[in-house]
């Protein structure tokens, strides 16, 4: 199936693959800056979300010998049933990238220059639709937790976790030596300051709201954060394995902030990431360069560390192929977000590397079974049989192979290199397949054999091809008797009225490939969440949700996840089209290890710029 | 006849134009107060409603639509526009360095078109019927044909990835090389227009008695044509000019994405798509203002350049 | 605009050169035409002279070269764009598109303008004050930025690229033709209408309209280029027609990103917005030097 043509082909491309951010603007027109709170940009900054809370084993070690046995047992479960894909990434990998430095020397005093579609808004990491949330959001803060790039486990980028008082608080221990990137220590009420602030509840600015946009990260958070210590603070919590994870809140500095004000902090940060600001023109350039004091050492780990470029400037172009002839002009280093066939000439030539990297966000079609669409009072999508129907007919394979790289893999609901997502013999005999007779026999058994009309909303802009394959959408729904009238905004109009959750219709979208998808699921299918526009009685995934909420066994969780990815399939909950693969293009003097998941703004301090 | 005080004429165009400006100002202001929302691009998805309702208090958008009106002219008579929704800079300051980069650009291809336009449409009237004049008004035709963003694109790749002479894009200082694309692609619409009125008004003004005149008095030719012709000749051009600069302010705005030149016609488009009201204001009320200013400048030099003008009425 | 009251004379030409000069302005007209009209019928006729359908996408068949080239074929003259569309159809129906767009536009925006030109130069005083404020209005309006405004507001379509291009270029008719209609007002044929008694409307209509008509009309030739060409860049903006819709300024907007790759989606749409304007201004320079010579530095 598609699934074999894809790890084939990245078994047979000599490249490895190299993560990119989404093909952007085609009006170039600033827009994708304003992304919100976008495809799972602060998913991504959650370092998604939560999974099983694991941390690396520090302290006490009698303690967490047992815990970290239950850990490997749980990784090597893990790792079985995601094992076709792992394996397979594994093996494409060429082996000088398994570990430790590869072949020649590092440059540690050299510049990296990438172009970028836009650089709007200002850096501040807690603010709405800026440009850090969108294209930046490690280079220069850390958060509490992040995700081990192999197992994809929660391990601590700045504090270590633990649940304490029976699962209703957690206790946060700060990692030593951390310092701000004006010199002074980081400390616990730093982060308490940092976790306030985002929900709008500091006390600098408890007469005026700051317009935060992400406060939902921290929404577990039912009381007051209290700091026990210079290096220890708890945070009385939900009941939710998926909590700490999802909590990936920047920590930004109470001293700074405080005294020169939001607007401020906003055009000059200071954080205590890997990188550290050196300049920010608006929609020009943004120079960062190394922080030499970062907390994670360099060397040999494969995790966040201490970068090896000197500095790292972006700078604006807005015309993709702008980008492309600053990349041929050796004016930049590197491109990202590239349409993939823009590129293709790019394997041929010296002095080129070309980065694949599978899936970053899923995109799917979302129904809005919440409110009536026709004039009768009722709504063809609360119908399974019009949602099968609509999923037989669309040629998702051909649009594969056509519209993207032709390596791009359909979705199943849950993104697949998520938690509990369908195994590959689960997908078989399952899958919607290309069947407009199906289809429409469907919509007649559905009693809709005349068909009827529906707005379907989209994004243009943030995504490559998004336009292109509304367009095909409209015409294979046409095929059917749907007729659809299509709109398409910037994302921000689009995530606007998605969240109203009370517009008909549908709404294509895209989510995150996230390793604990919880937040994806709250976010799109379970009731209440913030864009979900969807609910579906008897359907059982309600009850699955809150299953596996309060579910702390790993193992446990995971089979629970997979009963509900199953579920959310089979109930043809969305109209599901395919996992996005990202294109981008860079210098061969560098090179790009990012142990196979999808680059983009978090892993920039993995780039290795060779001694040319 | 008396001849209008030169001052008079200026203090009420001056005037007018205030008034004209405030008009285009207005104009915004209804236009996204009504219909737009910047909230929905400040608050989350889980904002309840009095958060939503704070914020829009914050930036005074329940006020009753004529007090929001009324704060705006005050605002905007002291220039306290308030500060970027997306940025939290002063919006006057993130409007004032833009601009100065697209009038940079701006002055620049009209300079070019005039530079390019004039020298050529002398000739071509000179040469009239010859290869050269026909030539010229090929390349005139070309130039106003073709869109400027198809231009300017494939000028990057020729220029800047095949030839690698010139720089794929960014701002720059006035003599660097980032000027040169830009202001060329710019100005190749206003120096096609250019270059075929000054042909034009120099054919017209070559045939008439007062040329002759000077021609039989025995004048070289070339005095003739420096300072006879070329002079009324020019005249038209002057008048072109204004709506020139308004073609001008358009094209920058494609140009400067192309190109991606740090301009105020990017700033705006951003800033109406973000809903970033001060934003939004300022930089129109600065393009609408500039426009405006050239305009009366354009009028009022042309008043004073032609002498017919001054004695009669225009 | 001239204001010299001798008539030009056609220096350094004999009449033999002058014949000349007139033939080959007769030779370049008839290809002129012969392509406008081209054009028109290809825009009136359209279905009737492609069978396929502008707006079908057929994914496989994307990204064709057109029929010349060793990798294309006949089924597809002119190639097929990214979404598998035929090119050559999407010329025919976005001269379509054009022909709509500058079919209502061109008359609206003269009529307009005329009028608002007539009233001001006719009745002059606060009349013509108040008018030509309006005038400055429109002129002193970033229009492109006026535009996007709209078109974020209102969305884009093929109603709201008319209204925006209507309201960009009404104001360059009225101008001129107030500067004509003071010119003429003077005149002896007006001012003995005048004082025989004829209604403002009758003078108007019957005595400075006509008058008028040669510069409109070419006025109006000239513009056709230029809104055509305006069309093109609020596409290239993504703020013109409607997204699928076949228009030859949306094609280019959204085939630039392969102008690499597959340089006909642009090249193919791109001659087609530079004949017209071509023969377009063409067509306006020799109706304004077969109707009025004097109008010679209208720009």
């Amino acid at each position: 199936m598609s699934t074999k043509n894809y790890w084939d082909r990245m078994r047979q491309s000599r490249m490895s693959r190299r993560a990119v951010l989404r093909a952007s603007a085609r009006g170039g027109i600033g827009v994708a800056g304003l992304a919100l709170v976008g495809c799972g940009d602060d998913d991504d900054d959650d370092a998604a979300v939560a999974q099983v809370a694991q941390t690396e084993p520090q302290g006490d070690e009698e303690e967490q010998a047992a815990e970290q046995q239950a850990e490997e047992q749980a990784e090597e479960q893990d790792e079985q049933a995601q094992a076709e894909e792992q394996a397979a990434e594994e093996q494409a990998e060429e082996p000088a990238e398994q570990a430790g430095p590869a072949s020649g020397t590092t440059d540690f005093d050299a510049t990296v220059r990438m172009a970028i579609p836009n650089a709007v808004g200002g850096l501040d990491p807690h603010a709405a639709g800026n440009f850090t949330t969108t294209f930046n959001s490690t280079l220069a803060f850390a958060r509490p937790l992040t995700r081990d790039l192999v197992t994809q486990e929660l391990i601590p980028d700045s504090a270590i976790f633990e649940w304490v008082e029976d699962n209703t608080a957690g206790v946060y221990s700060l990692l030593p030596g951390m310092k701000w990137h004006d010199g002074t220590n980081v400390t616990a009420d730093d982060f308490k300051f940092s976790f306030d602030r985002l929900q709008g509840i500091a006390p600098y600015n408890e007469d005026g709201v700051y317009p935060t946009g992400a406060d939902y990260i921290v929404s577990a958070v039912r009381d007051e954060i209290t700091v026990i210590d210079e290096d220890t603070f708890r945070v009385p919590l939900e009941t939710d394995v998926t909590a700490p994870g999802s909590m990936s809140v920047p920590i930004v500095p109470r001293h700074i902030v405080e005294a020169g004000g939001d607007d401020a902090f906003n055009m000059e940060i200071v954080g205590s990431g890997p990188f550290r600001l050196v300049s920010y023109t608006a929609d020009q350039e943004v120079i960062h360069e190394r922080n030499d004091d970062y907390h994670h050492p360099s060397g040999d780990r494969y995790n966040i560390h201490t970068p090896f470029m000197k500095q790292l400037q972006q700078i604006v172009r807005p015309e993709p192929l702008a980008r492309i002839a600053a990349l041929e002009a050796g004016e930049v280093d590197l491109i990202t977000r590239v349409e993939p066939e823009l590129i293709a000439d790019f394997e041929d030539r010296d002095g080129f590397v070309l980065n694949y990297d599978p899936g970053c966000c899923p995109h799917n079609i979302f129904p809005n079974t919440l409110v009536p669409l026709l004039e009768d009072g009722r709504n063809p999508f609360s119908d399974i049989r019009v949602r099968q129907a609509m999923n037989h007919a669309v040629d998702v394979e051909t649009i594969i192979a056509t519209l993207g790289t032709g390596q791009e893999i359909r979705t199943y609901g849950i993104a697949s290199r998520s938690l509990g997502a369908l195994r590959p013999e689960q997908r078989e005999g399952r899958t919607y397949e290309f069947d407009v007779e199906k289809a429409k026999a469907l919509m007649s058994a559905a009693g809709y054999e005349d068909g009827f009309d529906t707005p379907l909303y989209g994004t243009v802009g943030f995504f490559a091809s998004t336009d292109s394959v509304a367009l095909v959408v409209q015409q294979s729904l046409k095929a059917i008797g749907i007729n659809v009238s299509l709109t398409l905004d910037p994302l921000p109009d689009f995530r606007a009225r998605f969240a109203q959750k009370d517009v008909p219709g549908l709404h294509y979208y895209f989510s995150n490939q996230a390793p604990d998808p919880i937040s994806v699921i709250n976010a799109e299918v379970a009731e209440g969440g913030t864009l979900a526009t969807a609910i579906y009685p008897e359907s059982g995934i309600q009850e699955l949700v809150e299953a596996q909420r309060v579910e702390f066994d790993p193992i446990k969780r995971k089979d629970v996840m997979n009963e509900l990815a199953i579920k959310i399939y089979e109930n043809a909950s969305w109209l599901f089209l395919y996992e996005t693969v990202e294109a981008g293009v860079m210098r061969d003097h560098l090179e790009w290890d990012a142990k196979g998941n999808t680059r983009d703004h978090n892993y920039y301090w993995a780039i290795r710029p060779m001694v040319t | 006849m008396a001849r209008s005080s030169f001052w008079a004429i200026l203090v009420g165009r001056l005037l007018q134009g205030i008034l004209v400006v405030f008009t285009v100002v207005t104009i915004v202001f209804v236009v996204s107060r009504v219909v737009g929302d910047p909230i929905r691009y400040l608050a989350s998805d889980e904002s309840t409603a009095e958060e939503i309702e704070a914020l829009q208090d914050l930036f005074g958008l329940n006020d009753p639509l004529y007090e929001q009106y009324a704060d705006f002219v005050w605002d905007l008579a002291r220039l306290e526009m308030g500060n970027s929704f997306l940025t939290g800079r002063s919006a006057v300051d993130e409007v004032r360095s833009r601009s100065v980069k697209t009038l940079q650009l701006g002055f620049a291809a009209l300079l070019f078109s005039l530079v390019l336009g004039v020298p050529l449409g002398v000739i071509a009237a000179l040469r009239r019927g010859t290869p050269i004049d026909w030539f010229a008004r090929f390349l005139a035709v070309i130039g106003q044909a073709t869109p400027n963003f198809f231009l300017g694109l494939l000028a990057i790749f020729f220029f800047a990835v095949k030839l690698g002479w010139l720089p794929t894009g960014g701002g720059g200082g006035v003599f660097s090389t980032n000027m040169i694309m830009p202001v060329v692609v710019l100005g190749m619409l206003t120096s096609a227009g250019v270059m075929r009125l000054t042909r034009s008004a120099m054919i017209d003004v070559m045939g008439t008695d007062f040329i002759r005149t000077a021609r039989a008095k025995g004048l070289r030719e070339r005095t003739v044509i420096r300072r006879h012709a070329l002079r009324h000749a020019l005249l038209p051009v002057a008048t072109i000019l204004g709506i020139q600069l308004g073609r001008l302010i358009a094209g920058s705005v494609i140009v400067e994405t192309v190109f991606a030149w740090p301009g105020v016609g990017r700033l705006t488009i951003s800033a109406i798509q973000g809903s970033d009201y001060p934003v939004v204001q300022l930089s129109i009320m600065v393009i609408a203002s500039t426009i405006v200013l050239a305009n009366i400048v354009v009028d009022l030099s042309y008043r004073l350049i032609d002498p017919r003008i001054r004695a009669g009425n225009a | 605009m001239s204001t010299e009251k001798t008539t030009p004379v056609d220096w350094v030409l004999e009449p033999r050169k002058r014949r000349q000069i007139r033939w080959r302005r007769m030779l370049l007209l008839v290809p002129a035409i012969l392509i406008l009209g081209a054009f028109l019928i290809a825009g009136i006729f359209a279905p009737l002279l492609t069978p396929y359908d502008p707006r079908e996408i057929v994914l496989l068949d994307r990204l064709q070269p057109p029929a010349w080239d060793t990798a294309g074929s006949w089924d597809h003259v002119l190639g097929t764009d990214q979404l598998g569309r035929d090119i050559l159809a999407r010329i025919f129906y976005g001269a379509r598109v054009s022909l709509i767009v500058v079919a209502v536009t061109v008359p609206a925006s003269a009529g307009l303008g005329t009028l608002v030109g007539l009233l001001a130069g006719w009745r002059l005083g606060l009349t013509d004050k108040l008018l030509m404020r309006f005038v400055d209005l429109q002129l002193a309006l970033p229009a492109i930025l006026f535009a996007i405004l709209i078109a974020s507001v209102f969305g884009a379509s093929l109603r709201n690229v008319i209204i925006v291009i209507v309201v960009w270029s009404w104001a360059g008719y009225a101008r001129l033709t107030r500067g004509d209609v003071l010119s003429l007002r003077e005149q002896e044929f007006v001012v003995a209408a005048r004082s025989m008694g004829a209604s403002d409307t009758r003078i108007l209509l019957r005595h400075l309209l006509p008058n008028l008509l040669n510069m409109i009309v070419i006025l109006a030739t000239l513009e056709v280029a230029g809104v055509i060409l305006i069309e093109a860049a609020l596409s290239f903006l993504g703020i013109g027609v409607a997204a699928g819709t076949p228009s030859w300024g949306a094609m280019i907007s959204e085939g630039r990103n392969f102008m690499k790759l597959a340089w006909w989606l642009i090249w193919m749409p791109g001659i087609a917005i530079f004949l017209v304007s071509l023969t377009g201004n063409l067509m306006g320079d020799w109706l304004r030097d077969a109707l009025d010579p004097r109008l010679r530095n209208l720009q």
